[in-house]
């Protein structure tokens, strides 16, 4: 089920009144609901692929518990890799397989080897990579005795499939997440009213400004050879746009929508447009996979401890693992490994840490150093999405090719001007907020509730009437 | 939880008071259209006892007047710039939905590629688009995926960017609306236009099924309503597509007719009487709707 749908739209109102009104006395009950709910939500997408999901939160669940009577680190090492395995298997089949069939036949051709294809027909299960990553992280936090094991099981199945959050993030750590389902949730208005508030403001983001971001930026993707430079600039920044609001409007949803259910889910993004140095926008860009990664591979790896050696092996391995994550094309390897090398640079110089506040933090406006520094690290940022957006990486190449070419200081031969209003509207708010969680999270708060309510009647009307005449997917539903 | 609901509520009955008011957009799309044959099926204002449909060929080649006053049958020309076999089954349909069946429909045919996926035959939508205020069509254009199905229910799910334009639609020099729907060119014959002889064999393969459905259907609703339905091949600046026609017979049920244009007369291959080599100018559409008058006279 999509958001932006009108199955979506009945949905939550009917799960809201049962949640609150028919369940609220007996919090099991309410969970149990949580856990139906989801697996609506999700089998309205395609319900064969629940048994996926419901067997991976029986296996995770069992382990744990298994992981808490174990006292033998042999065998719990053992479960730990069953889990590992496992999950990363299903994960690996689904995603994976033909990418290594098909490079596997390739390479072997390059020594004169012809060796058949045999791949799959896959169908790759929605939120596959998001709820893999969720379970494991409770696995890996159990192992390392950071986490008791849950011995509720429907607790446990509400924490994996929490429909708010399955598909498409933002990745949950059961330390955060789980804990809430024990506790009887208490509904407050505040809470509830904030919510809706971050609906709102995903809606904007990826009705308005993503799909329609996305119908320039597919045209001139999908017909780059035919268009100027600066036409092929635009339409690389149109799918930078894109991509943030499409992702970032998903997470606002999602952490809206849990706040209407009383849960806090950890903030996604922070602005990451507005970083003045790589290893900012890492830290304000998917912050959820960023910080998994971190967690659960780059320290464990030595992190940067250890000698330049090291802390470069480790910077690519993290960042080419987080481009694979995204899916199995070299397009994204490729988009990981520029990243790595934006963020080296930052890393041996010990400046990774350099900008951990807001930028123009006691300002309205940025100094010239900050504003220089933001246009830069966007200018990285445009370039690396170039290979992400990429068919193939001699689509990317060309891409690049032409818009480095003397057609760039033409006039872009398309120009929307109705949607670049609409963007630096977007921007300018996004800027206004950039000190919150969400940008009009206290917008307006402190004015008359006349003109609050008036700017989300704004919104609301924007949104329809830039809205697609189809339910678009979000982007991130294909990682 | 009360304080919650009671602020949904208002937002909620605000949001449908705003929605409202958004109406006068899409109250106002109609007026703005000069073109307005699609709103007069739709108001029951298309009672003809006879009914052109087709894409530029039918609209440039079939002076509906001309018929009116020999045959002394109320003829309206319904024919489509760039209309495909859909949109023709379409305008049927709502013809019948909410006006007097016609005695007869007249179905001029694209030669070559009345079934293939074209560039220049498409389904008019943007005919649609100003009338999307009528539920009737509305629905089609959710049922065909053009609009958000929130639309049955708010104004503000049908207006698109366009409404807010609330200047009228500029009157092109040829206005069907004063010549019965059809759309005749008084321009001079293009003296540079070459004559095709070539043959080209048709290709099935390229055809679109749902086209070809599509015609079987507006067969089938003749049919049922008792219209003759009569086939018409109009001239092109070149020889007659044979290829096609075979194609296109084994398609048609036996109480349909085909009307093909006089392929000896020699008129069909001077350039003067062609705008185009697809398009007669007025002075060929009068002739060859003379032929269309005879064919029609002749049962």
């Amino acid at each position: 089920m999509l958001f932006n749908s009108l199955d979506f739209a009945v949905f939550l109102p009917i799960v809201f009144v049962l949640y609150w009104f028919v369940t609220q006395k007996n919090l099991k009950l309410q969970n149990a609901l949580l856990v139906i709910a989801s697996y609506v939500f999700y089998g309205w997408w395609d319900w064969r692929f629940l048994f996926l999901i419901v067997f991976s939160s029986l296996l995770d669940y069992s382990i744990g518990v298994l992981l808490y009577k174990e006292e033998s680190l042999s065998k719990r090492k053992l479960l730990l890799w069953v889990s590992i395995l496992v999950n990363l298997g299903f994960l690996g089949f689904f995603k994976y397989y033909n990418f290594f069939v098909e490079n596997f036949v390739e390479a072997f051709s390059l020594f004169g080897q012809k060796i058949s294809k045999n791949t799959l027909n896959i169908i790759l299960p929605v939120g596959i990579s998001f709820y893999t990553f969720q379970t494991l992280s409770y696995t890996i936090d159990v192992y390392k005795k950071k986490l008791e094991p849950t011995k509720d099981l429907i607790s446990f199945l509400a924490f994996v499939s929490f429909f708010p959050q399955l598909v498409a993030g933002p990745i949950e750590r059961a330390t955060n997440l789980l804990p809430q389902f024990y506790k009887k949730r208490v509904f407050h208005y505040s809470k509830a009213v904030d919510g809706c508030r971050q609906i709102l403001w995903g809606f904007f983001k990826k009705i308005v400004i993503a799909d329609n971001c996305a119908h320039y930026a597919n045209q001139i993707f999908n017909n780059s050879g035919e268009y100027s430079g600066s036409t092929l600039l635009l339409g690389a920044v149109f799918f930078t746009f894109q991509i943030y609001c499409d992702f970032s409007g998903y997470s606002d949803i999602a952490i809206g929508t849990s706040r209407l259910f009383g849960f806090t889910l950890k903030q996604n993004f922070a602005f990451p447009y507005f970083s003045r140095d790589i290893a900012e926008f890492w830290r304000r860009w998917h912050i959820s996979l960023s910080t998994w990664f971190r967690d659960y591979l780059y320290i464990p790896l030595g992190g940067s401890r250890g000698g330049t050696l090291m802390k470069i092996r480790n910077t690519f391995i993290i960042f080419l693992v987080s481009g694979f994550w995204h899916g199995a094309n070299w397009t994204f390897i490729i988009w990981g490994f520029l990243n790595a090398l934006y963020f080296l640079p930052l890393l041996l110089a010990k400046k990774n840490r350099t900008h951990l506040n807001v930028v123009a933090q006691d300002t309205m406006l940025p100094n010239f150093k900050a504003l220089f520094s933001m246009l830069l690290t966007f200018g990285l940022t445009v370039f690396a999405w170039i290979f992400f957006r990429a068919e193939s990486l001699a689509h990317a190449l060309n891409y690049i090719k032409g818009v480095f070419s003397k057609s760039l200081l033409s006039l872009p031969s398309i120009r929307p001007t109705n949607l670049i209003v609409l963007v630096v509207f977007f921007i300018c708010i996004e800027w206004l907020g950039r000190r919150q969680k969400y940008a009009i999270e206290t917008l307006l708060l402190k004015r008359h509730r006349a003109l609050r309510w008036s700017f989300y009647m704004v919104l609301i009307v924007l949104i329809f009437v830039f809205s697609s005449n189809i339910e678009q997917e979000f982007i991130y539903f294909q990682f | 939880m009360k304080r919650f609901l009671i602020h949904i509520i208002l937002f909620a009955i605000l949001f449908f008071i705003v929605d409202r008011a958004f109406c006068f957009f899409i109250q106002n799309a109609p007026k703005k259209e000069y073109d307005k044959r699609l709103q007069y099926i739709i108001d029951g204002e298309m009672n003809k006892d006879i009914i052109i449909l087709g894409s530029s060929r039918g609209a440039n080649n079939v002076v509906a007047k001309q018929i009116e006053d020999s045959t002394g049958f109320s003829t309206y020309n319904l024919s489509y710039r760039g209309s495909d076999v859909s949109f023709h089954k379409f305008l049927l349909e709502s013809v019948l939905k909410f006006n007097k069946q016609p005695k007869k429909v007249m179905l001029v045919l694209d030669s070559g590629y009345e079934f293939n996926d074209v560039p220049t035959l498409n389904f008019r939508f943007d005919r649609l688009y100003p009338l999307k205020n009528y539920s009737y069509i509305n629905n089609k254009l959710i049922e065909d995926k053009k609009q958000n199905r929130l639309s049955k229910m708010f104004c503000l799910a049908r207006i698109k960017q366009k409404d807010f334009n609330l200047k009228a639609n500029k009157v092109l020099p040829i206005n069907v609306m004063t010549s019965h729907g059809s759309k005749i060119n008084s321009q001079k014959g293009d003296a540079t236009l070459v004559y095709g002889n070539g043959y080209k064999p048709y290709e099935i393969d390229k055809e679109n099924l749902s086209k070809i459905n599509d015609l079987e259907a507006i067969q089938n609703i003749c049919k049922e309503n008792e219209i003759e339905l009569i086939f018409v091949f109009p001239p092109n600046f070149k020889s007659f597509d044979g290829s096609f026609y075979e194609r296109f017979s084994s398609l048609i049920k036996k109480e349909n007719r085909i009307m093909i244009y006089d392929t000896m007369d020699v008129r069909y291959t001077d350039s003067k009487y062609f705008r185009d080599e697809s398009h007669l100018n007025k002075k060929g559409a009068e002739i060859f709707t003379n032929e269309m008058i005879q064919f029609i006279n002749s049962k």
